[in-house]
């Protein structure tokens, strides 16, 4: 394990955040929406996480 | 002291007294107490998350570590909490909510039975307290260095202020002045952004110069070898079990998040929260990277912070800065106290004492806040020269964090797992991490391993074990795809 390159490291956690995206896409819109006072775009909290993702894909591909 | 600080940080206090005081008008019941009457919107119970996640260690230890390791520092802000954050957001907040529990005790109460969940409010309780003695002992200690007032004179004041709205005003008080608090911990640290890459040259000037000096120290991780934060360890320890097990399971979180309008506020809330967790780094690890950069003069890296405020930013901005690490600390307290009251009024006396009167859980939570706060105060001194049983007790509670989260992912994602099945793995699966640990794992490792056994006992054991009273699924699990197929056909 101590031998692993640190490169690994990066591919590993863009692969997961891959991952969580395509978690995130598979949850119903109408559970997104239970309590939302109207159902306007950006009430969509699965835009919000797909935007984190970005960022963190970014990040993690700028720090390697 | 500069005199415009000094009005600064006079203006804040009185500000957050007001603040909270005001608030307590509102509370009527210990619904209101505990769960701000269910009326939090999603930017607030957003900030209050990120002022009760910055605490006692974020400003002083996270600088100091970047100062030594760099960006990798990052890591706890980013893979360490933002995919358990998305999924705390989308998946258990709503859970949670369809329990329609006040805690996460007590939804493990529901799900397994009420010895488990008097154990997880107990453990709790207890580490909440040395946290709070630890947060008001860094903030008596930050009050001598910069305006020389004695260690007992900050612990009394800053429990006077705390105490003021928390006690009156319960999680309203609380989240709304964690809030205020966090937008001036942004202000703060973006004004030491600007400023440091100004001093520095711009961002390219202050990148050559750090990567100059530092080659590694813009990698987001470190080498698989690294003593202290080997990069499989940060993703497997930090990432796949410390991190779920806080965001999703931890009381003090999650508690405003339970305190929401609506579930979409609880969840957006949640979800906010991440998106301005991505930016603590600029807070947080920024001022002990400018600190190497400017090369400081420093004989601990712990001091990357104060040098920072001391060298580089002019008179009221330092006062800012000063207010901002304060209200870190105030914003943890004040979570802590709140949540903690909750847990022992409702999840271990509602249980130990089954008679007890819940009309007077207000009262009872209101005199516990003062009691906890009061205990804190009292062990504040004391943890300069109980450092070691401090940290003796943090490990002890991330003993438990790979068993809990076992037991919250099989007991949210399966109909399995049974309540004798799930005290025995949480007494079998501390030992084990124990054991790992005294062997001289690094806890990292430990708790991946302690998480890996945990889900395979509680998976084998419930397969031989049945529930005392089967518990209400619909509410409390999430149905399985092959549960869900059984069904339909």
């Amino acid at each position: 394990m101590t031998e692993l390159p640190v490169a690994w490291a990066n591919y590993a956690s863009i692969a997961g955040f891959l991952c969580l995206g395509i978690v995130v896409w598979m949850i119903p819109r109408h559970l997104i929406y239970r309590g939302a006072a109207d159902d306007a775009r950006w009430r969509d909290i699965r835009i919000w996480a797909t935007v984190l993702i970005a960022i963190q894909l970014v990040l993690y591909v700028v720090f390697t | 002291m500069h005199p415009l600080d000094l009005t600064i940080i006079v203006a804040y206090l009185g500000l957050i007294i007001f603040v909270g005081v005001r608030l307590s008008g509102r509370v009527k019941d210990a619904h209101d107490f505990f769960l701000a009457g269910r009326s939090l919107t999603f930017w607030v119970i957003g900030l209050s998350i990120i002022g009760t996640n910055i605490g006692a260690n974020s400003y002083i230890g996270a600088s100091g570590n970047a100062y030594q390791v760099g960006v990798a520092q990052a890591n706890f802000e980013w893979i360490g909490a933002i995919p358990a954050m998305v999924i705390a957001a989308l998946i258990f907040i709503p859970l949670y909510w369809k329990a329609e529990v006040y805690s996460i005790p007590e939804y493990l109460g529901l799900r397994y039975n009420q010895a488990v969940r008097v154990t997880a409010a107990l453990i709790t309780s207890i580490v909440a307290v040395f946290a709070i003695a630890v947060a008001l002992w860094a903030i008596a200690i930050t009050l001598e260095t910069y305006l020389g007032w004695p260690t007992w004179v900050g612990i009394l004041v800053t429990g006077t202020v705390v105490g003021a709205y928390s006690v009156a005003g319960g999680l309203a008080a609380v989240a709304f002045t964690d809030s205020l608090q966090v937008s001036i911990m942004f202000i703060g640290g973006l004004v030491i952004v600007g400023l440091g890459l100004f001093e520095t040259g711009g961002f390219d000037g202050f990148a050559a110069t750090l990567s100059q000096d530092n080659p590694h120290h813009l990698q987001a991780y470190l080498p698989a070898d690294h003593e202290t934060f080997p990069w499989p360890g940060v993703i497997l320890g930090l990432g796949l079990v410390l991190s779920p097990a806080y965001w999703c399971a931890g009381q003090a979180i999650l508690q405003r998040s339970l305190g929401a309008r609506t579930q979409w506020d609880a969840s957006a809330g949640m979800m906010f929260a991440a998106l301005a967790k991505t930016f603590v780094p600029l807070l947080v690890v920024f001022p002990g990277l400018l600190a190497l950069v400017m090369h400081a003069d420093i004989a601990f890296p712990d001091q990357a912070m104060a040098w920072v405020i001391k060298n580089v930013l002019p008179p009221g901005i330092s006062g800012l800065m000063f207010i901002a690490i304060i209200a870190a600390l105030q914003s943890s307290i004040d979570s802590g106290i709140n949540s903690t009251s909750l847990m022992i009024t409702r999840d271990i006396r509602h249980v130990l004492f089954k008679h007890a009167d819940r009309s007077k859980d207000l009262v009872i939570g209101r005199y516990l806040t003062l009691v906890l706060l009061l205990a804190g105060m009292a062990t504040a001194p004391l943890i300069a020269e109980m450092g070691g049983i401090y940290q003796f007790i943090q490990t002890v509670l991330s003993l438990f964090q790979g068993p809990m989260l076992a037991l919250l992912l099989l007991g949210a994602f399966t109909r399995r797992a049974t309540a004798t099945a799930g005290l025995w793995t949480l007494v079998s699966g501390v030992v084990i991490a124990a054991a790992l640990l005294y062997l001289g794992m690094n806890m990292l490792y430990v708790a991946f391993t302690s998480l890996i056994y945990s889900l395979v006992a509680l998976w084998l054991l419930s397969g031989f074990t049945q529930p005392d009273t089967p518990p209400d699924f619909d509410k409390l699990t999430y149905l399985p795809w092959w549960h869900k197929n059984k069904e339909a056909s």
